[in-house]
């Protein structure tokens, strides 16, 4: 126990024991169901889109915003997958679909970096340009897919593993790679923690957000490209309701409305913790209306949450630094106090 | 990105022929070479004219700063220093003039154009990103391109160690910025300036938020900085005592225009007090009128009995009768801001007892502390003291007590017309009620925040750092308003600083805390700076 939370910061172990807690839950209320290994699959293939989006939503937080048109990204991307991918071939049609996400990202944080459009503003009006030319794409319908080998981007498996878990593994060490170990990534999170730090260090401030904002997007293609296979169309609305669930885990997994905080571990386990939740009240039955009811509470929660976490911290710095002198007491108040050990790479 | 100034040694002649490659070599800052013009300075700024809507914030300014020297920049608020600053590190380009730097003319587009030239700014905020590390701070924008985010490698731990010891730091560089105490980001914003070499670091108002120890070891730093003769210092600050002991040279500014530069054995603080300030103070005094509509501290004597508050006020007592001023001297730290917070609301205390006349008081939110006549002016003024984004009119119009709106609806004649009466006596200079408050200088807004609380009609003023980082004029200013408000109608002042030459002569007594507590008090008419500042040294 203590080898595995002893690596951990607090909040992420603290989500793990959620997590458990709340399968252990679930599997009493239905022993049959959640003591099988097929629940854990279905839960799997659930998990892998989300996770995809959600992960880029977490750079969109960091850098100090946030994409509320990834859902529409989800079902432009199918779109255009699907609209080439008979013609050209499976792969050009991902290329497609990714380019097409990467230009969403472009416009998006041109729009807000370079001009100074607030992000909710921005996104919002992307949601609804898309979803329109989406639609004026495909004519209104969804646009089917013919091609025997789409059902290895998420409909089947690859070995053991479903291929949407395998791609959420990929996309993880992806952004492992981003966050934790280039350049590109400790700049998204110095300008979100300090925009005029960050300035003020000569980092090109709206070029690293416009990349977190592409960053954002590109991943939603991913997802959409994902959804397509599972069911065989592209179609606009195929990603809705995943602006908010992406936004809903990566809160619960510790990410800041605000910017420079959260990280990749707990956003993962935030979105497992939402997908447990959501599908294992779907699997023991209740409706889907109750559902959204809990996904909603379960944001407020964890936001409420996370700020109580952040107050028991300030007290606790305020505490440290008396012991260490008294130094800089007054201007305490003043300086957001930070979360967990600096060494978690995670 | 390292070396900076793109010296082509070259292309030192004249400005024809560098306007001609001017588009080159912004793209190509590969300009290096050995030879440096024979321009000793470091960088020069040559007749420099820079005019905002209806200001001219600077009128054909030349100035120049060379290694190995200190050259402060002083002047009132509003005199130039900040835009001569900006323009310096590029964060403003002139309308009028040029840049030399090396005997080159150069364009600082931006403040990373500027910061590719080798100039790096100590910015007056001490401000950091607070999830990462100590280390990655200090590095921001020197990384190669894959680094890992929460550690540093051992070369960059050898460079940011490096520099803490330029700077005379011990501190660990895998901490996280958000557990640092305020003095200690502020030296490694300072190693952030230098962990990289360049040529000219510009500190503006580098101690106004750092202890008088924390300040002087500063200080001790830049004369070292300056002794190894790399690094050319333009220096901007209030403390005119720190100017004259760090600079080699002064550069005395006043409302844009260049009044001189000055040699340090030219001039005195007095001097200096006469340089920058154009106003002769006795003759405004005149002018000023009677603060009819305040209520004084009509409801008798503001009593305060064994306060404290979570550690950082411990079993404070003190009294504040009306028509007297009362002063804390105090470091920063030494807890008279959330001593003052706590009797206007803005945080609880866990024990104590707060009494007006008698009647006890326990302050739950502002809401009350007001409506029982406590008014705060805080020390973040720029966040807490105005409204930034609302016009002066409006920030007078703010308090509830204010009596400027009838059921809620405002009296927007009455609201000018007590804006334009209060922009007059206390000589708010802006370009009128309507300009944002934000916008106006230091001064100004501290002037603008003092127009607001006393609206509330109160009995008791409480007011934090009330001449941080304002010019002396300014100081001289506020100061008089307070003196009317407490003689002339009998309020109550309580003035917490840590600069204590302004409560010496000014408050009635003076209490000294350390540490959360009053460890001593001292007759203020009487009191010595030197006794004061032993007292409060921990």
């Amino acid at each position: 126990m203590r080898a595995l939370f002893g690596r951990l910061p607090r909040l992420e172990s603290q989500l793990l024991v959620v997590l458990v807690l709340m399968y252990v839950v679930f599997w009493i209320w239905s022993p049959d169901v959640f003591g099988g290994s097929d629940t854990l699959e279905i839960l799997g293939r659930q998990a892998g889109v989300l996770m995809v989006v959600a992960i880029g939503q977490m750079a969109a937080l960091v850098v100090g915003g946030f994409d509320i048109s990834v859902a529409a990204t989800v079902g432009f991307a199918s779109t255009v997958f699907a609209l080439n991918a008979d013609d050209y071939g499976l792969v050009p049609g991902v290329l497609l679909a990714l380019a097409a996400g990467a230009g969403v990202g472009l416009v998006n944080g041109i729009v807000i970096a370079r001009l100074k459009v607030n992000a909710f503003v921005a996104t919002l009006a992307m949601l609804t340009f898309l979803i329109g030319l989406s639609n004026e794409l495909s004519n209104g319908a969804s646009v089917p897919i013919s091609d025997p080998n789409l059902k290895w981007f998420g409909a089947t498996d690859w070995g053991p593993i479903p291929a949407t878990v395998g791609i959420a593994v990929i996309v993880i060490a992806v952004a492992y790679i981003l966050f934790n170990r280039l350049r590109a990534g400790l700049y998204i999170y110095a300008i979100g923690g300090s925009r005029e730090t960050a300035r003020l260090s000569g980092i090109p401030v709206a070029r690293y957000e416009i990349l977190a904002y592409v960053f954002c997007s590109m991943l939603a293609a991913v997802a959409g490209v994902m959804l397509a296979s599972r069911v065989t169309v592209g179609q606009a609305s195929l990603g809705a309701g995943l602006e908010l669930e992406s936004i809903a885990a990566a809160v619960i997994g510790g990410a800041a409305i605000g910017g420079g905080r959260g990280r990749l571990l707990g956003v993962a386990i935030g979105v497992l913790i939402l997908t447990v939740l959501t599908s294992g009240l779907e699997i023991v039955g209740v409706s889907e209306f109750t559902r959204q009811m809990t996904t909603g509470v379960v944001l407020v929660l964890a936001v409420v949450f996370n700020q109580r976490r952040n107050i028991a911290d300030w007290s606790l710095v305020r505490r440290l630094r008396r012991r260490g002198g008294g130094g800089g007491g007054q201007a305490g108040p003043m300086r957001e106090a930070a979360d967990g050990p600096a060494n978690d790479d995670v | 990105m390292a070396d900076a100034s793109p010296t082509g040694g070259l292309r030192t002649t004249g400005q024809a022929l560098w306007k001609a490659t001017r588009g080159r070599m912004r793209r190509s800052p590969s300009g290096r070479s050995a030879t440096r013009g024979a321009d000793p300075a470091a960088i020069r700024l040559v007749d420099i004219t820079k005019e905002f809507p209806g200001v001219r914030a600077l009128d054909s300014v030349s100035f120049d700063a060379k290694r190995g020297e200190v050259h402060a920049v002083v002047g009132e608020n509003g005199a130039g220093k900040s835009t001569l600053l900006k323009l310096l590190m590029g964060a403003y380009q002139p309308d009028g003039g040029e840049i030399v730097m090396g005997g080159e003319q150069v364009r600082l587009r931006s403040p990373r154009d500027g910061r590719k030239h080798g100039i790096k700014l100590v910015p007056q905020e001490v401000e950091a990103c607070d999830q990462l590390t100590v280390g990655r701070n200090v590095l921001l924008g020197l990384e190669r391109p894959f680094v890992r985010r929460s550690r540093t490698s051992r070369s960059e731990r050898e460079v940011v160690e490096a520099a803490f010891e330029r700077v005379g730091a011990r501190l660990d560089p895998d901490r996280l910025a958000g557990r640092m105490s305020v003095s200690e980001l502020r030296l490694a914003q300072i190693a952030h300036a230098l962990v990289a070499e360049g040529s000219v670091v510009l500190c503006d108002e580098p101690t106004a938020v750092l202890s008088a120890a924390d300040a002087d070891h500063l200080l001790e730093w830049l004369a070292r900085a300056r002794d190894e003769g790399k690094v050319a210092v333009v220096y901007v600050s209030h403390r005119l005592s720190e100017v004259l002991r760090i600079a080699d040279r002064l550069t005395v500014l006043r409302d844009g225009k260049l009044v001189g530069t000055f040699h340090r054995d030219e001039v005195d603080r007095e001097r200096l007090i006469n340089l920058m300030t154009k106003v002769n103070h006795g003759e405004r005094r005149g002018e000023r009128k009677r603060l009819n509509r305040v209520r004084g501290a009509t409801s008798g004597t503001l009593d305060v009995r064994g306060l404290s508050v979570d550690g950082q006020v411990e079993d404070v007592s003190l009294t504040v009768r009306p028509g007297q001023v009362v002063g804390i001297a105090g470091v920063q730290g030494a807890g008279f801001g959330p001593l003052l917070a706590a009797l206007a609301g803005r945080i609880a205390y866990d024990r104590g007892d707060v009494t007006i006349g008698g009647t006890a008081l326990r302050p739950g939110s502002p809401a009350v502390a007001v409506r029982k006549g406590l008014e705060l002016v805080p020390a973040d003024r720029r966040t807490a003291g105005i409204a930034g984004l609302l016009s002066i009119r409006e920030n007078i119009a703010l308090p509830v007590t204010g009596g400027l709106s009838w059921v809620g609806y405002r009296k927007r004649g009455a609201e000018a017309q007590r804006a334009g009466e209060y922009s007059r006596m206390f000589d708010i200079r802006g370009a009128g009620i309507h300009v944002p408050a934000g916008q106006l200088s230091g001064g100004n807004q501290q002037k603008v925040a003092l127009a607001r609380a006393i609206q509330g009609v109160p009995s008791f003023l409480l007011l934090e750092e009330p001449t941080q980082g304002i010019d002396v004029g300014a100081k001289q200013e506020i100061r008089e308003i307070v003196e009317q408000l407490v003689h002339e109608n009998k309020l109550g002042a309580l003035i917490a600083s840590s600069e204590f030459e302004d409560l010496i002569d000014f408050a009635d007594e003076i209490h000294v805390m350390r540490a959360g507590r009053i460890v001593g008090t001292v007759d203020g008419h009487t009191a010595d700076y030197t006794e004061l500042l032993r007292m409060a040294l921990p």
